[in-house]
């Protein structure tokens, strides 16, 4: 988990869609996605949105939650938005 | 002379808040303008009256009304309305009261309420039609009012969650049944599903599709229920889901999914969750529903318990996925997903059997592959009968 909020890093990053997806590290890859991971539900995605926003101290819209569909995505929406590098 | 009245505005709420009213007195209301503001415990919501006229505030906002009463009038002509206004004064009627056993409680005394522990019996016997904020400080200010320190006050929305599971176990006389459902082929087409068009389909939104998709061959299963246990049946199947993000409970409306394509359907779920989240709902997300789902998909839940929200007469309850060990056609053992539906239906309705075929025609589409593709084909695909 990161150590401040708005103070991420890439590991916190990944250890937050691991630990909300509940996957194993390894697991959480650029590509992977609702189509890779069983894990990704509507549900648990909503959950990892509210723990990243919780943890970054962002907010993210409505259409950028709707157009995240991997990590990968997850990752350069919450680049664009400064707060992770 | 029209009256207007407040409309049911959710499954969950028996009454709402009139906040204010949008013009005063005798103000001319156009047709279609918003005339008044109601609040739920979920949502804040517009009065509209498509036909106008000259306005009459039966009810003097804030106020406590319940669902159905008449809060104020539109005449056609200042005479029309000047000659209402002196039959009542002639007649020494009362000011006009939404409902009659239980009095009005303003909000900002529910708040007081609720902050002081005092509990509806002590306001009752205030005797008061119309209870303000300064009755209810004249009675914490008396002896014995309770304390709200070491005890948990409900919020308004778990008040109103309150109040109608309540009615619910006090006038349903509810049945149930249960049926497991093996889960492979919806997971692969979930997959599928994703890796084609980027969406978010599981369980549940296929669930909904699935079960408005029966609307046509069990049209009881979403018919609304009177008091005196007749039923109004459903023109098309409006599905009302449960969502709880940890912001309270919320049953918003996935309206006519039999129709709307499976991508919509998850898209409209994903946006009630934002919406919940952010504590966004309007009062139209949560109104309509005639069948609802209640998820309780969490991982090792195995069931939960559903409960009729009046007046709908069932609702299904959808467990976590499990997996369990098989026998393979190769004779070898492997790994087999499945989860449970549970079904809670009114009995004065619905008996065992039209349950269980309903529960069982669930279950075959949820396991046929090629009956389940054909629902998420993106024309909205229906079910054949």
């Amino acid at each position: 988990m990161p150590s401040e909020p708005g103070q991420p890093t890439a590991a916190g990053f990944r250890e937050i869609v691991a630990t909300v997806l509940e996957l194993d590290l390894a697991e959480v890859v650029d590509a992977a996605g609702p189509a890779t991971l069983s894990n990704w539900t509507s549900r648990k995605y909503i959950e990892l949105v509210v723990a990243l926003e919780d943890a970054y101290g962002v907010s993210l819209s409505a259409s950028e939650i709707f157009g995240i569909r991997s990590v990968a995505d997850l990752h350069e929406t919450l680049r664009r938005r400064g707060v992770v590098s | 002379m029209l009256d207007i009245t407040v409309p049911k505005l959710n499954t969950v709420d028996v009454s709402c808040t009139l906040v204010e009213w949008l013009f005063g007195e005798g103000d001319v209301v156009p047709p279609d303008a918003p005339v008044a503001v109601l609040e739920t415990s979920k949502a804040a919501q517009d009065l509209i009256c498509d036909q106008g006229g000259i306005l009459h505030c039966a009810v003097e906002a804030p106020a406590e009304c319940q669902l159905g009463a008449v809060i104020g009038h539109l005449f056609e002509s200042d005479d029309e309305r000047g000659k209402f206004i002196s039959a009542r004064a002639e007649g020494g009627a009362a000011p006009e009261l939404p409902g009659d056993a239980e009095p009005v409680v303003t909000q900002p005394a529910r708040d007081l309420m609720a902050r002081h522990g005092i509990t509806s019996e002590r306001i009752r016997m205030l005797g008061k039609k119309v209870v303000k904020s300064t009755d209810v400080e004249r009675l914490i200010e008396e002896p014995g009012a309770r304390s709200s320190a070491g005890e948990h006050l409900p919020s308004r929305a778990q008040r109103a969650v309150a109040e109608v599971v309540t009615r619910a176990h006090r006038t349903i006389p509810a049945a149930f049944s249960l049926i497991k459902i093996h889960a492979a082929d919806a997971l692969a087409l979930r997959a599928a599903l994703a890796d084609q068009d980027g969406v978010v389909i599981g369980l549940p939104e296929l669930l909904v599709k699935c079960v408005a998709s029966c609307h046509e061959a069990f049209p009881l299963f979403f018919a609304l229920v009177r008091d005196d246990g007749s039923a109004v049946l459903s023109p098309r199947a409006d599905v009302g889901v449960t969502v709880d993000v940890g912001t309270g409970l919320y049953i918003p409306v996935v309206e006519d999914a039999a129709r709307v394509p499976i991508q919509q359907v998850a898209s409209t779920m994903m946006q009630f969750r934002i919406k919940a989240l952010r504590g966004q709902f309007e009062a139209a997300d949560l109104a309509g529903a005639n069948v609802a789902i209640s998820l309780h998909d969490d991982p090792g839940i195995v069931l939960a318990q559903p409960l009729i929200f009046p007046p709908l007469a069932c609702m299904l309850a959808l467990g976590a996925v499990q997996d369990e060990l098989c026998l393979a056609d190769s004779g070898g053992v492997q790994v087999r997903p499945y989860f449970h539906l549970g079904l809670a239906y009114d009995h004065r309705i619905i008996n065992g059997r039209e349950a269980a075929l309903f529960l069982r025609e669930i279950k075959d589409i949820f396991e046929s592959r090629g009956v389940l593709s054909g629902l998420c084909e993106k024309d909205g695909g229906r079910h054949a009968e």
